[in-house]
């Protein structure tokens, strides 16, 4: 487990005892990256605020985090990706999700910035450039399952590939994606 | 393809969120009992966790600060902490004797468990009464393996448990039946002390926030705050 990892541990161990500070240090570590996502995904940053105060609130009244499925940054964002895939398809706003592709592999976060900023950055770009590894047709569909919303059934009719394809492509996306990440290269 | 091929594809979408209900279902189900899924799973949602640090540029509109959301989130109140979800646990009649569950099971007119006397099963007959009902819904719970384990019915906000084919638990735990809800939180809604027999409680949230029921397997001496081990689910059709 990572330094961070521990922290997090231990800022989670006092949160189950009832320490705001320790949910107000979370928040504060991971707040913005959740937030940041939710708005990518709704296009709407009131909506996006909804989903994070669901998100932490669920942290603080101890619901949903499982250690066993890993640390708690990955499970913030787990469920802040799952509740703005929730309020997208509840709210039916699904007008931009084709639009985001491109733009998610040309950003470029540049400037000055907090260690934490950084960090964020270095991850991003990280995450950016295995992306681009990827076949084009295999980060379609992990691109618009993860940003568009939509289901494997939706994709398939979306690009015609039969459902089976979708599928296949996808597991084999993230076991390369996750290769990449993890720089041991292809994995098939 | 190897069997656990078939659930890495469906860990692998289930961690972008994008499996049809049933699926998800269909996988949760199979998570429950499956340690090497479970590490798929983690996985896959460290990778998808990676894809979510591509939104967070500095272009963006600042997070909210925490002093304006802090209320939302944290309110006046402090956390359920196990002592005091013991202490909650001990105001709220969850626990029914036998007696109280059959009163409760015949006023919503549906017949008791019993062994014998009979052509029909307990649980065929309560599914039946509840069906003959109007506003008496069914949940029907599956394992990741084997028969289903229970039924759950729901009527007037009251919730009862009709097991149809659960283990005493093990020494030293107890079933507890979870509500759980579309808002992604699990609630606690009744111990089961009696494997045999239908337990009955009030829902403590509204069947229409209802996404599924599950129970779980716990300690009987600690009081859970969530599930440990899940043994059986079944979504809700609210």
């Amino acid at each position: 487990m990572s330094p961070t990892a521990l922290e997090d541990a231990a800022l989670l161990a006092r949160v189950g005892e009832g320490d705001e500070s320790a949910l107000e240090a979370l928040y504060s570590r991971y707040g913005g990256s959740c937030f940041g996502l939710a708005r990518r995904i709704l296009d709407d940053a009131q909506l996006a605020e909804d989903v994070v105060q669901q998100v932490f609130l669920a942290l603080w009244q101890g619901t949903g985090f499982n250690p066993a499925r890993g640390a708690v940054s990955t499970w913030l964002m787990s469920m802040t990706h799952h509740k703005a895939i929730d309020s997208l398809r509840k709210e039916g706003n699904r007008r931009k999700r084709l639009a985001g592709e491109q733009t998610l592999l040309e950003l470029q976060a540049t400037g000055p910035g907090p260690a934490d900023e950084a960090w964020s950055r270095m991850r991003a770009e990280r995450t950016r450039d295995a992306l681009k590894l990827l076949p084009a047709e295999q980060r379609e569909v992990l691109l618009l399952a993860y940003y568009g919303g939509y289901t494997q059934s939706e994709i398939a009719d979306l690009t015609g590939l039969p459902l089976g394809t979708v599928k296949s492509r996808t597991l084999t996306a993230m076991r390369r994606l996750r290769g990449h990440l993890s720089g041991e290269g292809v994995e098939s | 393809m190897t069997t656990h091929d078939e659930w890495d594809e469906l860990a692998a979408a289930y961690a972008l969120h994008a499996l049809e209900p049933d699926e998800e279902l269909r996988f949760t189900e199979h998570l429950a009992g499956c340690d090497e899924c479970v590490a798929l799973l983690r996985d896959h949602e460290l990778v998808a966790a990676q894809l979510g640090s591509l939104a967070h540029t500095e272009d963006d509109v600042a997070a909210p600060a925490w002093g304006s959301i802090r209320e939302a989130i944290v309110g006046e109140s402090a956390p359920v902490s196990l002592d005091a979800h013991r202490r909650a646990r001990r105001r709220q009649p969850w626990v029914l004797g036998a007696a109280a569950a059959a009163v409760v099971i015949a006023a919503a007119g549906v017949v008791v468990w019993q062994t014998n006397g009979s052509s029909t099963t307990p649980a065929e007959r309560a599914l039946q009464s509840c069906r003959q009902q109007s506003g008496c819904s069914i949940i029907r719970l599956h394992a990741s393996r084997g028969a289903d384990p229970a039924v759950v019915l729901v009527s007037a906000d009251r919730v009862t448990m009709v097991p149809l084919a659960m283990k005493p638990a093990p020494a030293g735990k107890e079933y507890v039946l979870w509500q759980l809800l579309r808002s992604g939180a699990p609630t606690p809604v009744a111990e089961i002390t009696d494997a045999s027999a239908p337990s009955s409680a009030g829902l403590v949230m509204s069947y229409a926030d209802t996404a599924a029921f599950a129970v779980s397997v716990e300690s009987a001496a600690v009081p859970p705050s969530q599930p440990t081990q899940v043994v059986a689910i079944g979504n809700t059709t609210a």
